[in-house]
């Protein structure tokens, strides 16, 4: 059995941020960091359009209570008012913090981090690194895992959390290269394991993308948030669905139909902010346009347009993403449009905590000696809807506020006690049952299916029939995992079917927590849209969603919360949920 | 289209590899990458490899395509088949291989440790806003900050392949993103640390890394521009390699061709003290002179446009100084 | 035909590899290749200078350059070094911005670089311009068998970027010749990797492993001599070859020829015209299989 004072689960942004915190602030306690790739491989590496902060750098009337305001507001009011006032206060400081850490932001002529223009943001206040801001970030953060010497338990998986006597302990370990297993129990453990883009067929997101904390947590029994906002991004190149970045959009890119129109402009809701409107609004006109028959060709996509912008420009500004158009289809987009639909990017939901990243039971208590921070967290900062550029921000805000206040929070903490060998044994026969799967059905088949069951049941547009239907496949598909699925590699070093099986398991109650929670919340809001419930119905459902295995673990129970409205009495008439105009 | 893969599978760390071959149906469009899975997923899920983000920037998927180092997320089936029959794929070189085409990257990580890849600021007075660092200081960095640290420079090292202490292409690619960053304080420490065995001169010039980086970090470049920092360096303990570069320009300038006996003495034995220097060149000397290869001084002939060579060589120079003082 | 060439011989040709530039010019003679030699030139630097700075490594290229633009021929260069640096200083110039010319002519006195001429081996020489049929039709000795492992040079393959005569990773030009002829090419790991000489004066072990490895998989694959087109490889391949089995520990003993001493066994030059008593291991055997038929 290994010990540490703090463990932390997922090496991106937000678990190297709470990792370096420790280091600076508390460089004697014993950390360890536990990532099923290198921290450096982590999908934060892939995050291209830039963190937002109102530095004003550009706009000097920006404010922290604006920038409140746009994410509220973006959030379709279903965001956590108090925990979106900790994210935009501590943004500059939080960015600045970075840069003297050594990352390289983009700058104005003046040597000044620089900042641009992003959707649903009504300042220009994201700052940048050209068009591979996570890639920036995430290297100086990692570089510094090196030099504070963190110890990393680099491609180790976790099997499941020690959740015991109401608190959590530590977690069963998984040695990928090995096939070793181990308990290592914590004073704290943080996750930060990241989404869940892999359960849809179409995703920006990378294979690793599983969304294993999500099912470690409902496994140990305990609540997942807000699970039904799945944001699609409208830009995903068709057809891999790897993202060209919101940055495109805020250089001045246009959205074409077949028919050569800038079709944001024909809808009541996009008519003014145009291409820079909120995700889930591009997403679903662009799937209007292709349902109307306008997509190009009458093709499943529409077009990219930057050739206006200019070849210096597109060079300097976007270059990632004309280098995505030219490898994978061979386009330039300084001479031709890129095709895009919207892909599976970013998940609003996950595991609920306090604005301190504690994670809340399912009687809304924190459970010690367990904190969440970064996408897998729902504090909640994004509601039903997120903005670009709030992710990056939320990653490092509160991967640093966890760091800090975990540090403090295990000085006066025990080691908890636990008997490891149950867990090793079960975990081991796990293991085993898994290694010894000798059917007919190769996984990736059974995972594809799940991929398409879930993008076409509960997709952009869901109805209660869909999602029952949804539902149905999900459980019939793991059923079929059960008692059909075969394994080609039986052994025990590096075996990535091995770790496909694990991960198709999370895939599995991840579908399920999200099927579960759209068919309970009977409105539209922000990504959420009921084709059967058109209309946002705050008197219901401005409520945040909450869904949890059942006592036996046969079921899923839903429940709900209320979302913290704070900021109403700083300014009544912005916070005050209204109609979701741009 | 149907294509032939051979792979190069090897159970563990310590089995014996062997080579399977695989037929696979895609199009020329398709990444290597995308051939792989389409084998684990559909033919054999005991393939092992690294990959993650499919979109050349995590940096997962570096793997030996048709003899050298690819992205395999990046690099597509028909650039591949242009010119050979079939896909070769091999692990990563200069590497142990932990199973099929994963491969441990332990040495690969220390070897950036040591050239401590931060930006250290602790001597600096830390703004209450942002350091400033204007468009061109920053300009300056961006081949080497493209770096997705996937391995493909050093697995093709030559110098990495025969001398362990070599720290890497990589490594010393971000020892010059870390060095020429303008808020960097340890420059002068760095200067130093770069210079010493295991750093820059170990470098063997083979422009490999540059051939196989897939995101133009252009290693060798960087390179070549932390050995122009310390060879602008006055107070810079000699050794060979620094009296080496030294000697080229200066028998260049004195001569026009190079005297190659003038530049043994000078490089290798220092002018005659270098003792152990003097020492090794005898055997070569005396081999030489016995197959009457020798290039003895009297019979060197200097280029018949020496004078212009050295006015070019003492002008540039010159210039050079001169830019470096503004 | 009539191929007329500026020939830069570089500084090895003329010194310790002299026998480079016996062979090169007897063999162009045969040919009927004429050679006008770029007495006033310098030392292409090895790719050294850009250490120092770039700008030195282009002025003082720029400047060689512009002495074979001034007599309107193409550049012949007979080592992969200076090919690849003097190549690639072409291509940055010529390609490149017009401010980038005019700051590296205002050092060039009494020159003037105009980017209008092209900086070719004499490798690319023979295989695109006169052709291999051509050369073909001149051998008197069929080389009959010969195993000749073709040993490239790094600045050859990968120095240039934007003037390409052939993939870095999987060359044939040499082993073409070689067909052409009458020898067999033998394909061996690291014929297109480094000899190691840019280490051999101050990191000698590292620098006779790499000429070790190479040489050794050569041997192994059933070469009975090495051929190269760079006077440099050929120093630590033939020079320290004494050197480098030590290093290795292991016997090798194979001759490494220069490209056109071995073009010019199969013209019918002989063997003291291309100085191949001059090479620290002997070449008798390739000489003796040659002449013997």
């Amino acid at each position: 059995m290994f010990e540490h004072d703090v463990l932390i689960v997922g090496g991106g942004l937000a678990g190297s941020r709470a990792a370096v915190a420790i280091a600076q602030n508390e460089p004697s306690l014993k950390v360890g960091l536990i990532s099923k790739v290198h921290p450096i491989r982590s999908h934060s590496v892939a995050a291209q359009g830039g963190m937002a902060a109102t530095l004003k750098n550009v706009d000097t009337e920006d404010s922290w209570l604006a920038h409140a305001f746009d994410t509220v507001k973006g959030s379709d009011y279903l965001a956590d008012q108090n925990a979106v006032e900790v994210l935009t206060r501590s943004a500059p400081d939080v960015i600045i913090d970075l840069e003297h850490l050594g990352v390289l932001f983009s700058r104005l002529e003046d040597g000044r981090i620089a900042q641009r223009p992003f959707g649903g943001h009504s300042y220009r206040r994201t700052c940048y690194a050209a068009d591979k801001t996570g890639h920036a970030i995430l290297h100086e953060l990692v570089s510094n895992l090196f030099r504070y010497g963190t110890k990393v338990y680099l491609e180790w998986y976790v099997l499941q959390l020690i959740h015991e006597e109401g608190e959590v302990k530590g977690v069963v370990a998984y040695c990928i290269e090995t096939g070793e297993i181990e308990v290592i129990r914590a004073k704290a453990v943080l996750f930060a394991t990241g989404g869940y883009g892999r359960v849809y067929n179409t995703t920006s997101n990378d294979f690793a993308s599983t969304g294993d904390g999500l099912c470690l947590t409902a496994t140990a029994g305990l609540p997942l948030q807000d699970m039904e906002f799945v944001q699609f991004h409208p830009t995903g190149l068709y057809p891999v669905g790897v993202l060209i970045s919101e940055a495109v959009r805020g250089e001045g890119a246009y959205l074409i139909n077949d028919q050569g129109e800038r079709f944001m402009a024909n809808y009541s809701d996009s008519h003014n902010k145009m291409e820079l409107s909120p995700r889930d609004i591009t997403s679903r006109h662009i799937v209007q346009e292709v349902r109307a028959g306008r997509g190009i060709k009458r093709g499943p996509f529409v077009h990219l347009d930057v050739r206006h912008l200019g070849r210096e420009k597109i060079i300097s500004r976007i270059p990632f993403a004309r280098e995505e158009g030219m490898r994978l289809l061979g386009i330039d987009c300084i001479d031709a449009p890129l095709p895009v639909r919207p892909t599976v990017h970013y998940s609003m939901g996950g595991i609920p905590t306090t604005v301190d990243c504690e994670v809340l039971g399912v009687d809304r208590k924190p459970i010690p000696g367990f904190f969440a921070a970064g996408e897998c967290a729902c504090v909640s900062v994004h509601g039903a809807n997120r903005l670009g550029s709030n992710s990056l921000l939320e990653c490092v805000v509160f991967g640093k506020r966890a760091g800090e206040k975990i540090g403090a929070y295990v000085q006066d903490r025990p080691m908890p006690t636990l008997e490891e060998r149950p867990y090793v044994q079960e975990a081991e026969k796990l293991i085993k049952s898994l290694l010894n799967k000798k059917g007919t059905a190769r996984i990736h088949d059974i995972r594809t299916a799940l991929q398409d069951a879930m993008t076409e049941h509960c997709g952009i547009y869901r109805d209660k029939q869909s999602i029952q239907q949804g539902l149905q496949e999900v459980q019939k598909l793991k059923e079929r995992y059960e008692k059909d699925l075969n394994l080609d590699d039986r052994g025990t070093i590096f075996n990535m079917e091995l770790m496909a099986a694990l991960e198709l398991r999370s895939l599995f109650t991840v579908g399920e927590m999200i099927l579960a929670s759209a068919l309970q919340r009977r409105e539209s809001r922000g990504a959420h849209y009921r084709s059967d419930y058109q209309q946002r119905d705050d008197a219901q459902f401005l409520k945040h969603s909450l869904v949890y295995l059942s006592q036996d673990k046969t079921g899923i129970e839903t429940n709900t919360c209320a979302v913290d409205l704070s900021l109403q009495t700083v300014d009544p008439e912005r916070f005050i949920p209204q109609e979701r105009k741009y | 289209m149907k294509v032939s893969v051979r792979i190069r599978r090897q159970a563990s760390r310590e089995s014996k590899p062997d080579y399977q071959t695989y037929s696979v149906e895609c199009s020329e469009g398709n990444t290597i990458l995308d051939v792989l899975n389409k084998i684990q997923w559909e033919q054999d899920g005991s393939l092992a490899y690294r990959r993650n983000c499919r979109n050349a920037i995590c940096g997962s998927c570096a793997m030996r395509v048709n003899g050298r180092a690819v992205l395999t997320c990046q690099n597509l089936v028909g650039e591949e088949l242009e010119d050979q029959t079939e896909l070769l794929i091999q692990p990563l070189g200069n590497l142990p291989v932990i199973k099929d085409l994963v491969v441990d990257m332990t040495k690969f990580w220390n070897n950036l440790k040591k050239v401590d890849p931060y930006v250290s600021t602790a001597s600096r007075q830390i703004p209450e806003k942002e350091f400033l660092q204007l468009p061109e200081q920053r300009e300056k960095l961006q081949s080497a900050a493209n770096c997705i640290l996937c391995g493909a420079c050093y697995s093709e090292c030559n110098a990495a392949a025969v001398n362990d202490d070599f720290v890497g292409p990589h490594a010393l690619a971000k020892a010059y993103r870390v060095m020429a960053d303008n808020r960097d304080d340890r420059t002068k420490e760095r200067i130093e640390q770069y210079n010493q065995p295991g750093g820059v001169w170990d470098c063997t010039r083979c422009f490999n890394c540059n051939e196989v980086c897939p995101v133009g970090v252009e290693p060798l470049d960087r390179i070549s521009q932390i050995k122009q920092t310390i060879l602008q360096q006055e107070k810079m303990e000699d050794s060979t390699a620094l009296r080496h570069r030294r000697t080229m320009v200066e028998l260049v300038k004195e001569d026009g061709w190079i005297d190659e006996s003038k530049f043994g003495l000078k490089v290798v034995t220092d002018s005659g003290r270098d003792l152990k220097g003097l020492v090794s060149l005898i055997p070569l000397g005396t081999r030489m002179v016995v197959k009457g290869k020798m290039p003895w001084p009297w019979k060197f002939k200097p280029s018949e446009g020496k004078l212009e060579i050295k006015a070019l060589i003492n002008a540039v120079s010159q210039h050079l100084k001169d830019q470096r003082k503004i | 035909m009539t191929l007329k060439y500026a020939y830069y011989p570089g500084c090895v040709a003329k010194g310790a590899c002299k026998e480079l530039h016996d062979s090169t010019t007897g063999i162009a003679r045969v040919l009927g290749i004429e050679l006008v030699e770029l007495e006033k030139a310098s030392c292409c630097g090895s790719g050294t200078f850009k250490e120092t700075d770039e700008f030195l490594e282009d002025t003082v290229n720029a400047r060689n350059i512009a002495l074979a633009e001034e007599l309107g021929l193409t550049m012949m260069t007979q080592c992969s070094t200076c090919q690849g640096v003097i190549g690639r200083v072409n291509d940055k110039l010529k390609y490149g911005e017009q401010s980038q010319r005019d700051h590296v002519n205002q050092y060039l006195d009494g020159h003037h670089y105009q980017g209008t001429t092209e900086v070719k081996h004499l490798l690319w020489i023979l295989v695109q311009d006169y052709g291999l049929d051509a050369l073909k039709q001149k051998v008197q000795k069929s080389l009959n068998g010969l195993k000749c492992g073709a040993f490239y040079g790094c600045y050859l393959l990968r120095g240039q970027t934007v003037t390409r005569y052939e993939d870095p990773y999987h060359p044939h030009s040499l082993e073409d010749v070689f067909t052409a002829l009458g020898a067999t090419p033998i394909e061996y790991e690291g014929r297109t990797q480094c000899c190691g000489w840019p280490l051999a004066s101050y990191a000698t072990n590292a620098s006779f492993s790499m000429a070790g490895r190479h040489l050794l998989a050569a041997i192994e694959a059933g070469a009975d001599c090495i051929v190269t087109p760079c006077p440099l490889c050929h120093l630590n391949l033939d020079s320290r070859q004494p050197e480098v089995e030590k290093v290795i520990g292991k016997k090798l003993g194979i001759p490494i020829l220069h490209l056109p001493q071995l073009i010019g066994l199969a013209l019918g030059l002989n063997p003291e015209q291309l100085g191949l008593s001059r090479h620290i291991v002997s070449t008798s055997s390739v000489i003796n299989s040659v002449l013997s038929r």
